[in-house]
């Protein structure tokens, strides 16, 4: 299979730019599924039930860095009689979920018009 | 100990000190059991050693975990990148050129050609010990950078737009191709310098020694292609010099290059007619020595038409193209 630029879909140039393309999209679904609380592995889940799979070596770090720009707030407390540590998100990570959320309306709607015309 | 509890304890090893070790290792411990016991559920029985293994080896290693808690991922990020290798280029050659010039002012004032030699091996460690530093200097400041500080690039690479050069008549020559000339002249305008009197560069002493095995000395017919060399290798360093510092001189270079091999083949033509060029003139060295002569004279020749050629080449009208495509948009 070759995807547009005629590099086959299994080339090592295609994996580059689709990890590029998922990059940004990752923090927003992150963001997205902790407006309901939840521990890291069932966080992957959730992500991955909805059809976007994400490595524990990007999302914990990466959950980390949100916790750290005051995104989002987490707990350790005890579940199955293991100590799990909870992630939800604050008032501040609501606000920047919208905001990423509506410009990527935008951008979808722009790349959908770009297509289209080309 | 388990397997798991070992894992866990190397992943610590490598987090970065900032970081609050406790809280990950107990988070990353916690996704691997979860991801063990949901095998385990999977299979109906616990996970055997091999299983477990593949299953931390599929994690990553252990180093490769911490390390991405840590702020930069790389030793010298994209964003600093190319002021580094320009950073590396720069300094290697200043310091290259400088030392090369002063083994070759102490070969020429002492006599002894053996020094420019030294200091060619001494290049060789500088070499080392500039990427060494040089790379220390630009890994240090991606650390700084990262925690909000300047960056080095910016500091020593300030530019304006209104001062770019205008396009020229071919791409800027790269530095590294300049300071190779430099060089290559130096040591041919050593190797010509040293050709009289008490030889100390290796080719004159072969040719000395060769002379002297046959019993044959050279005739002053060689004073004009010397001196044609000597004028035409000088000026073309000085010129190689004068493009390493501003790469835009390279229409320049090119004129010296195409005035020094005139003045190498009129050197070399004096040379050919005052012949014979060995004592006594009957035997094969003379030929020889014709044969050098016309063989450097042909090549002299060519570069002379390289350089005319190069010359007459007219700069591509990019900026009027540029200028067009700037007022349509």
């Amino acid at each position: 299979m070759r995807n547009g630029t005629g590099a086959p879909a299994d080339t090592p140039v295609f994996e580059n730019l689709r990890l590029e393309l998922r990059r940004g999209c990752l923090t927003l679904a992150v963001l997205s599924q902790l407006r309901t609380e939840r521990y890291g592995y069932t966080l992957r889940k959730a992500l991955e039930f909805a059809g976007l799979d994400i490595d524990e070596g990007t999302l914990y770090p990466l959950l980390r860095r949100l916790e750290s720009q005051g995104l989002l707030a987490s707990e350790w407390r005890e579940e199955n009689k293991r100590r799990k540590r909870f992630y939800r998100l604050l008032p501040a990570g609501e606000q920047i979920f919208e905001q990423l959320s509506a410009e990527l309306d935008r951008i979808n709607a722009s790349l959908d018009r770009i297509i289209a015309e080309a | 100990m388990t397997m798991l509890d070992r894992y866990l304890y190397a992943v610590q090893n490598g987090l970065p000190k900032d970081q609050p070790a406790g809280d990950i290792v107990a988070e990353i411990g916690d996704d691997l059991q979860s991801q063990m016991e949901e095998r385990a559920s999977a299979v109906g029985r616990p996970l055997t050693e091999d299983e477990q293994a593949a299953l931390l080896l599929a994690y990553g290693h252990p180093r490769v975990v911490a390390a991405r808690y840590g702020g930069a991922q790389y030793l010298i990020g994209p964003e600093l990148l190319p002021y580094y290798w320009s950073a590396l280029r720069t300094v290697a050659t200043i310091v290259i050129a400088v030392e090369l010039l002063g083994g070759a002012i102490g070969a020429l004032v002492s006599h002894h050609g053996i020094l420019f030699f030294s200091a060619l091996g001494a290049a060789w460690n500088s070499l080392i010990w500039i990427f060494g530093i040089v790379t220390i200097i630009f890994a240090v400041n991606e650390r700084v950078q990262a925690r909000g500080g300047r960056s080095i690039g910016l500091v020593l690479f300030r530019w304006d737009p209104r001062r770019l050069p205008a396009p020229g008549a071919r791409p800027p020559t790269p530095r590294s191709s300049s300071i190779a000339e430099f060089i290559a002249n130096c040591i041919a305008l050593l190797v010509l310098l040293d050709a009289t009197g008490t030889h100390h560069v290796p080719l004159d002493i072969i040719i000395a020694n060769a002379l002297r095995d046959a019993h044959a000395t050279l005739t002053p017919a060689w004073y004009a292609a010397r001196i044609g060399g000597i004028a035409g290798t000088a000026l073309v360093a000085a010129s190689a010099l004068a493009v390493f510092v501003r790469p835009s001189l390279a229409a320049m270079h090119e004129l010296v290059r195409a005035i020094a091999s005139a003045a190498v083949i009129a050197g070399i033509a004096l040379t050919l007619q005052a012949g014979p060029w060995v004592e006594p003139a009957n035997g094969s060295l003379n030929t020889t020595a014709l044969y050098t002569l016309v063989a450097a004279l042909v090549i002299l020749v060519v570069q002379l038409i390289i350089s005319v050629r190069t010359l007459q080449r007219k700069p591509p009208n990019r900026t009027a193209n540029s200028s067009r495509a700037i007022t349509r948009a």
